[in-house]
């Protein structure tokens, strides 16, 4: 999601990760509710050029 | 920096110049290009013995395991059987052992008969064929140039292909887009060809050649498309219609099908009959000349015509729109469109594409169509501006991260919910397993509805998520069941279990004993003596906080803790109970994660089991760490407070060298290998804990343009990196310049190394994050986020230091 971002600092930035936190865990598998985000992170993991724990310390 | 070419994959060959239909809609005769005129007719066996070998030079630079070509024209069929088997053994002999070759034709299909099947068949040629629906539709623009039909011709094609001999190499259907045709009728004579997929074509238009619309309908386009993606979506969607997939998948962050559609660069190049590279057909309808490079295969690599400027305009994804479309919440999606599309004499291609409004209503309405129906309405994570201006800073209060960890928490759930969907889904579980999986999932529900808080608590665990994506990569990577075992699914039943003995509900739960341990998250370690590679442990807790285990014939007892969360086992065994432990500092306490079976994610090997004279020393060093980031370093305390919940103690890496890890699937995770000095610990966590922010900031926006796939030079690197382990360095060296700043400041004894440090990273620093806002492909969100990282770091240049630190430049 591309967003723009003002200067009113009381804005609020919605992004596409739904918030389930009060949906009952049958009703999320059953709807597949997160899904849509879900699958922008893990096909992002599957084609990301930098290995998951690729980000170490060069002190 | 130049970056490096963006390896071709796909090569439209043209064998033929010319066509036996005159299509008054085709782009490649009726365009403003002409350049078809001054082509030989046919592609001479030697220039296609040449593409093979530059295609093959090409794939040995890159490594590419394959490779599609694609013979075209004009109308490919012309060139004869003969000529078109030497084109194909001219390819297959440059191509062998280099890479495999996916080998198709796109026909018009009048002439396609019995002999060019089996050669086809001979040659592994799989074809595509153009029609544009039913007869009356078809023969809108695609006849003879005497005005006589082709359709006849087409469906005789078209049953050839898809008759049982030859149904292997039936690729699909080409349609273009003709608003006086009925969008139901051509899609339903399209489907009863029964094509193994479909692709939609809109007329290829530019800002001076705009598309014929009715009056009164701007997206009349896209509701002709919409008529189609509603009948498709509401069947089933019993064909693959690229357009349509190609949609829902950019809008899920996947990359497109189709360079009419997303930012994913463009890999595909022409090459005309007479060897000449050209960019892509589609920009003929600009102006004469446009598609030209003015290389050709016998004097010029691949990788030469892929520095062409035309070349690396179709691959520069959002840094290559306009504003408009840069600011456009659709653009991910949309992409800007077909790149010929945006074209208007003057601004040349920095505009929208002249589809904008149509694809604007497609996207919206496939985007909507396609949300689960069930999805709770309006309710999304989100940042405020001011947790974004103190995460872009490099810091982040506890309100900031605690909404990213609430982020985190939903994406969790969804994870727990989609294991459980897919591995029930699965063939190749066992009866048990699923039995297992099905009372875990009912145990998991339960305790979610009596006691939220205590999940909560045990989901948020870091190596919950590690476990969850392992699983779903394993069902997603061989079709339904894929190798993912009983015992790695058995960790949503531990997670369950560690629930409910937390909440000190009544419960029992089957438990797989992988490796001979009983994991229960959060808690501990049961070592199960003589239990084999299958055994299991069934674990009973009560509400009275009662937990027994019975495993392999034996039986421990124990009683639940509450504060910190543990079990007190009655009759305890050396060693067999491995409580979760943790250190604490004034203000925060952490777990010393040393047992969990998914905690090995980093790219450090995770260390064993600590012994107790090790975890002193853990606790020895990090109180003295912590105590130096809450005097020294109070901008990070708080956030490191409200987030970081976990240490992984590494192995040592050979020579001592300090080394740390942060996970993107472990939100609260920092993975170090412990350090002699307690100061380099409070650096390594100060630096790992920019990474665990970024990641969860990534879960939730896009900073940057994620299909771009460009390397950049890193300061700190010898290696170029990709955009987002640019992003990742950038972020951690703020944390790790500012420790530096305030050592040098300090003006102790390491005061003069410090500075060299401080100067050192300051200056890689600044260089990274004007190199980010320089890419081109930070989204607006991104571009802030390096302003917010400049503003901090921007300062920093004017602190005096010794010449003798001062860097050398590179």
């Amino acid at each position: 999601m591309v967003m723009t971002v003002a200067d009113d600092q009381a804005v609020e930035f919605p992004s596409d990760l739904e918030d389930l936190h009060l949906t009952p865990l049958p009703e999320i598998a059953e709807s597949g509710a997160g899904a849509d985000a879900l699958a922008r992170i893990l096909a992002e993991e599957s084609s990301r050029h930098v290995p998951v724990a690729a980000f170490n310390s060069s002190i | 920096m130049d970056h490096l070419v963006v390896p071709f994959r796909q090569f439209v060959l043209k064998v033929h110049s010319r066509c036996d239909l005159a299509c008054d809609h085709c782009y490649v005769y009726r365009s403003a290009d002409q350049g078809w005129r001054a082509q030989p007719a046919v592609m001479a066996t030697a220039t296609a013995d040449r593409v093979g070998a530059r295609i093959a030079e090409h794939a040995r630079a890159h490594r590419l395991p394959r490779v599609h070509v694609v013979l075209h024209g004009g109308e490919p069929l012309l060139a004869g059987a003969a000529r078109l088997g030497q084109i194909a053994v001219a390819l297959r002999g440059q191509l062998a052992g280099v890479c495999e070759l996916d080998l198709r034709i796109h026909t018009n299909g009048v002439l396609l008969d019995e002999t060019f099947c089996q050669l086809f068949d001979a040659h592994g040629i799989r074809a595509g064929i153009s029609i544009d629906g039913d007869r009356a539709a078809n023969d809108r623009h695609r006849r003879y140039a005497g005005g006589r039909s082709s359709y006849d011709q087409v469906v005789r094609a078209i049953d050839l292909l898809r008759g049982d001999r030859y149904r292997h190499l039936y690729l699909g259907l080409l349609c273009t887009v003709d608003l006086a045709n009925d969008p139901l009728a051509v899609y339903d004579a399209l489907l009863a060809h029964d094509p193994p997929r479909i692709d939609f074509l809109t007329p290829h238009a530019t800002w001076d050649n705009p598309p014929a619309r009715p009056p009164g309908a701007p997206a009349a386009y896209a509701d002709w498309l919409i008529a189609i993606f509603d009948r498709w979506n509401g069947s089933g969607r019993p064909v693959d219609i690229r357009l349509f997939d190609s949609v829902i998948r950019t809008t899920r962050g996947q990359g497109s099908r189709t360079e009419a559609i997303g930012l994913t660069p463009s890999d595909l190049i022409v090459i005309e009959t007479d060897g000449g590279y050209e960019q892509a057909d589609s920009l003929k309808v600009t102006y004469h000349g446009a598609p030209a490079t003015g290389y050709d295969v016998f004097g010029h690599s691949l990788d030469e015509v892929g520095h062409h400027q035309g070349i690396r305009a179709r691959q520069s994804g959002l840094g290559g729109l306009c504003d408009q479309c840069r600011r456009c919440p659709l653009v991910t999606s949309c992409g800007g469109g077909l790149y010929a599309h945006r074209y208007r004499s003057g601004t040349g291609f920095s505009n929208p594409s002249v589809y904008c409004p149509d694809l604007t209503k497609m996207i919206k309405h496939i985007g909507s169509e396609r949300r689960p129906p069930a999805a709770p309405a309006g309710r999304s994570h989100s940042l405020s501006a001011t947790d974004l201006a103190e995460l872009a800073a490099g810091y982040g209060g506890a309100a900031a991260i605690g909404r990213l960890a609430q982020a985190q928490r939903s994406l969790r759930r969804a994870l727990l919910a989609a294991v459980y969907q897919r591995a029930s889904a699965s063939a190749s579980l066992e009866r048990r397993a699923h039995e297992r999986l099905s009372a875990a999932w009912d145990l998991l529900a339960d305790v979610d509805q009596r006691a939220p808080q205590v999940l909560e608590s045990v989901v948020a665990h870091p190596y919950v998520r590690a476990w969850a994506a392992y699983c779903l990569g394993r069902l997603d990577t061989d079709g339904p069941g894929g190798d993912v075992t009983e015992a790695e699914l058995g960790y949503l039943a531990a997670i369950a279990m560690a629930a409910a003995i937390r909440a000190r509900l009544d419960a029992q739960a089957e438990i797989p004993a992988a490796g001979g341990s009983l994991h229960l998250p959060t808690l501990g370690q049961l070592a199960l003596p003589g239990t084999g590679p299958r055994s299991s442990a069934t674990v009973t807790a009560t509400s009275g906080g009662a937990v027994t285990v019975l495993a392999g014939g034996e039986q421990w007892r124990a009683v639940a803790l509450e504060s910190p969360p543990g079990l007190r086992f009655e009759r305890p065994r050396d060693g067999s109970w491995r409580p979760a432990r943790y250190l604490t500092a004034p203000g925060i306490s952490i777990a010393l994660e040393d047992a969990d079976p998914y905690r090995d994610c980093h790219q450090w090997p995770a260390a064993d089991r600590c012994s107790g004279a090790e975890l002193g020393r853990w606790q020895q060093g990090f109180g003295a760490a912590w105590s130096l980031i809450a005097t020294e370093y109070p901008a990070y305390r708080e956030g490191l407070a409200a987030g970081l919940t976990t240490i992984v103690p590494l192995a040592p890496a050979p020579g001592d060298r300090e080394i740390s890890s942060a996970a993107r699937q472990a939100f609260g995770a920092v993975a170090v290998a412990r350090p002699a000095d307690p100061a380099v610990l409070a650096l390594l966590l100060l630096h790992e804990f920019q990474h665990v922010k970024l990641g969860a900031i990534l879960d939730m926006y896009d900073l940057f343009d994620r299909t771009d796939g460009r390397l950049f030079r890193a300061p700190w690197r010898d290696d170029p990196r990709p955009l987002e382990g640019l992003l990742q360095g950038t972020y951690a060296h703020v944390a790790v310049a500012e420790f530096w700043r305030a050592r040098y400041l300090a003006d102790g004894p390491d005061a003069a190394a410090a500075a060299s440090h401080f100067a050192r990273w300051r200056a890689a620093t600044a260089e990274s994050i004007e190199t980010l806002a320089s890419s081109g492909s930070l989204t607006p969100m991104g571009q802030w986020f390096a302003d917010g990282m400049r503003a901090t770091v921007a300062p920093w240049l004017d602190v005096q230091v010794p010449v003798s630190a001062v860097p050398v430049p590179r």
